[in-house]
């Protein structure tokens, strides 16, 4: 029982809050660009790199570059969006997604060329798990991305729920055009949109870097769990992308645990096609997802 | 009418969208204080006769006046900002937003203290007050339809848009939807509205608008339409009315010579006697309505 806590429910909890930070940024886009942004994993990856780069050359605590690389990341985003996307604003949607695809391709070239491709690492060394209730064992970083996750979530939940721009960005995903109709300053909510989605991603890099490593592909690869997390919650809904992003953080790790004799259910190097499959199976039974979002 | 102000002005307007022309020299007015209806068959361009005033199409001639400022083509964005509230015809709320939430949202470009107005919202619609927290999406088609004038009046402007506010609503909340346009218009907004419920909309209003395959054909004061045996044929007959309009008699009409006159003179005289007695189209169903048209006198408001 404990092992199945401690090596399966723990590090899907922990990736699960890396898959929400994310899924936030990617549901907003869709719902408010009405776009598909492939390129933000790449944002996930240039925080990830800016933290590093604070840490290695002032001697940061990670949690403090974490921050400082979340502001980099939304001005990053926001000058994307500013040359690359915003001539797009009233092309059909194929051309954003186009765009994306093509920043992607850019900025892990960028990225590459800049930090090179070897691995870096920002986490503090081996630390020593922490047990509670005897049996039970957490790692310190572990604790430190779910308190992390949990501040950030908030502070969405805060923005959201309480403020002008925050509301008027729901309206937005709601119904762009109403929205334009109602004067809603829809490009000062697009920029906000940035702000948010990029730092949120470049949080969840940095906490990815903090429990594993740096390196050039760490976006690009959590891409589509990230997208399948969205699409599970409902596009456009950020409550249902951090749900999505959980359930399938879970669901990826309990796959691999022997739930029939001793082998795992599914062996670990196929995990991402869990994420794959729930995606597939939400699309064909239920495309507005668990919390009624946007079908496309 | 000609000495109250003149509030919104459609000149000699042209516009569709994209290449396809919907609208052929329109011309409205609307006065302060006035309830003007637009009515006419499905597709006859009602709907886009009213986006033409908020810039959702492209108009290609004429020009829409606003206060004495020409707003023509101007973005529906800066539209809000000149006064102009529209609820359109369908998708008028967030739904996901609460109830007070789309009343913020209605509010967006007000920088002071809209409080006291979402008060007067609330008093004008209880039943809203009590449903203030929920999501506008969860409530009935009448409430919705509150939420989307209540939104609109959140600015408190100089002239109000409903496109069809009573459509799909049972007959209860239909009354209960031309009360509350009454009021609103009591407290001073001038209100241009395109209504299917042809009958009750003419009752209330000062004046209406028959459009037809993208023309004006009549125009007269709502009385003086009510009255009219052409009209009353063609949109009042009850129950068939709504039928008949639904079966698109625009399609049957478009091929008749549209009323080479109807540019609306200020004066309410020449509205009345210029644009009503246009013969109907042989095509259309109704048997009765071939009958020689009767000029309608002007039972002046
Ligand atoms: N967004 C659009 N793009 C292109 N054509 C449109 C659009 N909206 C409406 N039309 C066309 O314009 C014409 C007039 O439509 P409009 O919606 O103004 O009619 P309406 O009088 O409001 O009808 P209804 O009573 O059904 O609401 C129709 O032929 C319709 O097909
Ligand atoms: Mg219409």
């Amino acid at each position: 029982m404990f092992e199945f806590i401690n090596f399966y429910f723990i590090p899907g909890l922990i990736l699960g809050c890396i898959y929400a930070l994310g899924a936030i940024g990617i549901t907003l886009t869709f719902g408010i660009l009405r776009f598909a942004n492939f390129s933000h994993g790449e944002n996930m990856t240039i925080g990830a790199y800016f933290a590093y780069t604070l840490v290695s050359l002032f001697g940061m605590h990670p949690l403090l570059a974490m921050p400082i690389a979340m502001a980099l990341t939304a001005f990053v985003a926001l000058g994307v969006d500013r040359y690359f996307y915003r001539p797009f604003r009233s092309s059909p949607s194929i051309m954003l997604v186009m765009a994306s695809f093509g920043i992607m391709l850019m900025a892990q070239s960028i990225i590459q060329f800049t930090w090179g491709t070897q691995v870096k690492t920002i986490s503090p060394g081996i630390q020593r798990p922490i047990k509670l209730f005897d049996y039970l064992m957490i790692s310190p970083k572990h604790l430190i991305i779910i308190a992390c996750t949990l501040v950030l979530v908030f502070i969405v939940h805060y923005l959201l729920t309480y403020t002008k721009t925050g509301k008027a960005m729901r309206a937005m995903a709601d119904s762009p055009e109403l929205a334009r109709l109602t004067g809603i300053n829809t490009e000062g909510v697009i920029r906000t949109t940035w702000i948010i989605g990029g730092g949120l991603a470049a949080a969840a890099g940095v906490l990815l870097a903090i429990d594993t490593q740096v390196q050039t592909l760490m976006g690009f690869q959590l891409l589509l769990p990230m997208f399948a997390a969205a699409i599970l919650g409902g596009i456009g809904k950020p409550y249902g992308a951090i749900a999505g992003g959980l359930i399938i953080g879970v669901a990826e790790e309990l796959c691999t645990y022997p739930w029939i004799g001793t082998e795992p259910l599914i062996a670990p190097n196929y995990k991402a096609g869990v994420a794959f499959a729930i995606m597939v199976i939400m699309l064909i039974w239920r495309p507005s997802g668990l919390f009624k979002g946007k079908v496309f | 009418m000609s000495e109250k102000k003149l509030v919104l002005l459609l000149e000699n307007v042209d516009g569709g969208y994209g290449d396809s022309q919907i609208l052929t020299d329109i011309n409205m007015e609307v006065h302060q204080g006035e309830i003007v209806v637009i009515i006419g068959p499905n597709g006859a361009g009602k709907s886009t006769a009213m986006k033409s005033v908020f810039g959702l199409l492209n108009l290609t001639k004429g020009k829409v006046v606003l206060n004495g400022k020409d707003i023509t083509n101007m973005p529906p964005e800066k539209v809000v900002h000149e006064g102009v509230c529209y609820v359109p015809q369908t998708a008028n709320i967030f739904p996901s937003l609460t109830v007070q939430e789309n009343l913020e949202m209605g509010a967006f470009i007000r920088n002071d203290d809209f409080k006291p107005r979402m008060q007067e919202i609330f008093e004008l619609f209880p039943p809203l007050y009590e449903k203030r927290a929920q999501p506008a999406g969860t409530l009935s088609g009448g409430q919705r339809q509150m939420v989307a004038m209540g939104k609109a009046l959140m600015l408190e402007p100089q002239i109000l848009l409903l496109d069809e506010p009573t459509a799909g609503l049972s007959p209860l909340y239909q009354s209960e939807i031309f009360e509350i346009v009454k009021q609103v218009h009591a407290h001073g907004t001038p209100i241009l509205m395109v209504e299917q419920n042809a009958k009750q909309a003419l009752a209330i209003a000062d004046r209406g608008y028959v459009l037809v395959d993208g023309k004006n054909k009549y125009h007269d004061t709502g009385a003086a339409l009510l009255a009219d045996p052409e009209v009353g044929e063609m949109f009042l007959g009850g129950g068939k009315a709504a039928t008949i309009s639904k079966r698109k008699p625009a399609t049957a009409n478009a091929k008749t010579k549209t009323t080479p006159k109807s540019k609306s003179k200020t004066t309410s005289k020449a509205n009345s006697k210029s644009g009503i007695k246009k013969p109907l189209p042989k095509k259309v169903k109704d048997p009765s309505l071939k009958k020689k048209s009767t000029t309608t006198k002007k039972s002046g408001a």
